[in-house]
């Protein structure tokens, strides 16, 4: 099996065996414009540091054999399920800045299962919250003035009557 | 100085489009509630006047500031516009926080976020509406709440509370049970009721009573409790038992859902078959509104009140004037009996847990929370006693379903299978067989 490297923003450079990075469609496509013989020069993701990269290979590795995704994107049961496997649900217990780096990566990197992974773990931390609560869970603050408030209060009566 | 976003804030657009695309809207509304920066979410207008108008719910259910339909305040209670009906305490406004709207016709405590605040109209102050089902109001007889609670020995004080109306609260409260009218529904409680007094309802204790007393006005009189709590070593030990249900957040009623088909998702529609469709079911949507969504709801059992002695029965009984004579003896014990519900979710467990016991649990969606409403509802905090060393929970499941067998070989199938209803892990159980 051939093994190709990456070189992270910071100049780690990863090696990582083609069958496993080709996860990635831009990696792919990348490989497939240059005849896919990267063996001796390390491909630059510049916005992905190593530590992120590690975790996204690490993804990659464990998923090299699934099938690929449904052609239809916009399916039903892609975007209303957000049942996690019980594997990428403990992949995924990272702090939240590693998380939306994840995410970042794997939108940047075109890995479409690991971008709907990162994005249903996202959605499930809102799921069932108050705005109390996910102002909590992300650290937002509530910038809305008592006046603010009210007038989106009065904007949502409307149809009360 | 210029403050830094929080991550979530920096994310693109379009990755933020991304897991908008696994919200559902009501949890999209409430993110909006957030910060100023996500006020355009959800992002598309209300697809029809219906949606528009569960849009407005799910806003005044997360901002619970209900136009309050304001009656002339009590003179005797200048800062209150009520006095509970049964002990004439002052009661706080719909929008107390820690408020539970005690539901006439179910005997059923519900918290804000399970009650529709914005539509509440006190029964008593509305009566010749309450009388004839006005489905744009949302009656309750009363609200439990930190500050106010009725006494637990209602029943059984020598002297009778004085209120507005004239009346005995206890015989009010008494004689609504008994006047009130008996649905499908509440015989479907009072089933479940009596199943897990007769079957399980002993066998799970759920810590031990300390008395907090059930009001904080200094003039009334002292609560007559058989078990005081204070300067007192032993303390009664309390029970509980609950089961589970549905609630439909568009029309707010109340689903069992079919033994077989044990729920998955807390929040999706699949999965589920309801006993039956609720109010605003149609012929596409017979499973509670998919736009304001479906919650889970754990329906505690609680001993409301305290029930009389043998001796005070004989004595209520003249007091009251209950006619026929043993009419009170037949139902002492439902009438004291009431339910709190709090929204519940599937958790799965971890995976060493996994192994012994069921993957996905049901728990209490805020644990804190739960705590605080049962104590208000009992009206004593519980203090946790020595953990019994093994419950009949920690029988490995081949041992659990021989005992439901026997149960089955004795008492019927039926009676198994009633049985094993009272606990998510032996429903599972049980309905795994088939």
């Amino acid at each position: 099996m051939s093994t190709i490297k990456l070189l992270s923003s910071d100049n780690a450079e990863l090696a990582v065996d083609k069958e496993v990075a080709e996860r990635s469609i831009l990696i792919k496509n990348m490989l497939e414009d240059v005849g896919g013989d990267m063996s001796d020069q390390a491909i630059p993701i510049p916005n992905v540091n190593e530590a992120v990269l590690r975790k996204v290979i690490e993804w990659c590795e464990h998923h090299k054999s699934d099938p690929p995704p449904p052609a239809d994107e916009d399916s039903d049961s892609r975007k209303k399920s957000t049942d996690i496997e019980e594997w990428d649900q403990k992949f995924m217990q990272v702090d939240q800045e590693m998380l939306f780096e994840i995410i970042l990566a794997a939108n940047y990197l075109d890995i479409k299962p690991l971008l709907d992974v990162g994005c249903k773990t996202v959605a499930n931390m809102i799921k069932g919250k108050s705005p109390e609560e996910i102002r909590k869970t992300f650290n937002i603050q509530n910038d809305f003035t008592p006046e603010e408030e009210d007038q989106i209060r009065r904007e949502n009566e409307w149809a009360e009557e | 100085m210029a403050t830094t976003l929080p991550s979530f804030l920096t994310l693109p657009l379009d990755i933020l489009n991304l897991i908008l695309d696994y919200v559902p809207l009501r949890d999209q509304i409430s993110l909006s509630l957030t910060t100023k920066l996500l006020q355009r979410v959800p992002r598309n207008p209300p697809s029809s006047t219906e949606e528009a108008k569960c849009r407005q719910r799910i806003h005044a259910r997360l901002r619970p500031r209900p136009k309050l339909i304001t009656p002339k305040p009590d003179p005797r209670f200048p800062d209150s516009y009520y006095t509970c009906p049964y002990c004439a305490h002052p009661l706080c406004q719909p929008t107390c926080k820690t408020a539970l709207f005690l539901d006439p016709f179910t005997r059923t405590f519900s918290p804000a976020g399970l009650f529709p605040v914005e539509r509440a109209a006190f029964q008593h102050q509305y009566r010749w509406r309450y009388m004839t089902f006005d489905p744009e109001l949302a009656f309750y007889s009363t609200i439990w709440c930190e500050h106010h609670r009725c006494p637990r020995d209602l029943f059984l004080r020598d002297t009778k509370i004085g209120t507005k109306h004239g009346t005995d609260g206890a015989h009010l409260l008494y004689r609504e049970y008994l006047d009130r009218p008996r649905g499908e529904f509440l015989s479907y409680w009072e089933g479940r009721l009596n199943r897990f007094r007769t079957m399980w309802f002993e066998t799970g204790p759920a810590g031990h009573r300390c008395n907090l007393g059930s009001s904080t006005d200094p003039n009334r009189p002292k609560e007559n409790c058989a078990e005081k709590g204070e300067g007192r070593n032993e303390m009664a030990e309390v029970l509980k038992a609950s089961f589970y249900m549905y609630i439909c957040l568009h029309c707010y009623e109340i689903r069992h859902f079919r033994r077989s088909r044990l729920p998955h998702h807390d929040t999706g529609q699949r999965n589920r078959r309801w006993s039956e469709p609720c109010r605003c079911a149609d012929s596409k949507r017979r499973e509670g509104c998919d736009t304001c969504g479906v919650a889970m709801v754990r329906c505690t059992i609680f001993r409301a009140f305290d029930t009389p002695s043998a001796k005070q029965l004989g004595d209520i009984r003249r007091w009251y004037g209950v006619d026929p004579p043993g009419q009170w003896a037949a139902n002492d014990e439902i009438a004291v009996w009431f339910y709190v519900i709090t929204e519940c979710e599937l958790m799965r467990m971890e995976p060493v847990w996994r192994e012994a016991k069921e993957g996905i649990r049901i728990q209490p969606k805020r644990r804190e929370e739960y705590e605080e409403y049962m104590n208000i509802a009992r009206g004593f905090k519980l203090l946790n006693g020595p953990a019994p060393r093994v419950t009949i929970m920690d029988l490995p499941d081949a041992i659990l379903l021989k005992i439901l067998r026997y149960v089955g070989s004795e008492c019927g199938w039926r009676e198994a299978g009633k049985a094993a209803g009272a606990a998510y892990h032996l429903e599972k159980l049980w309905s795994a067989q088939y």
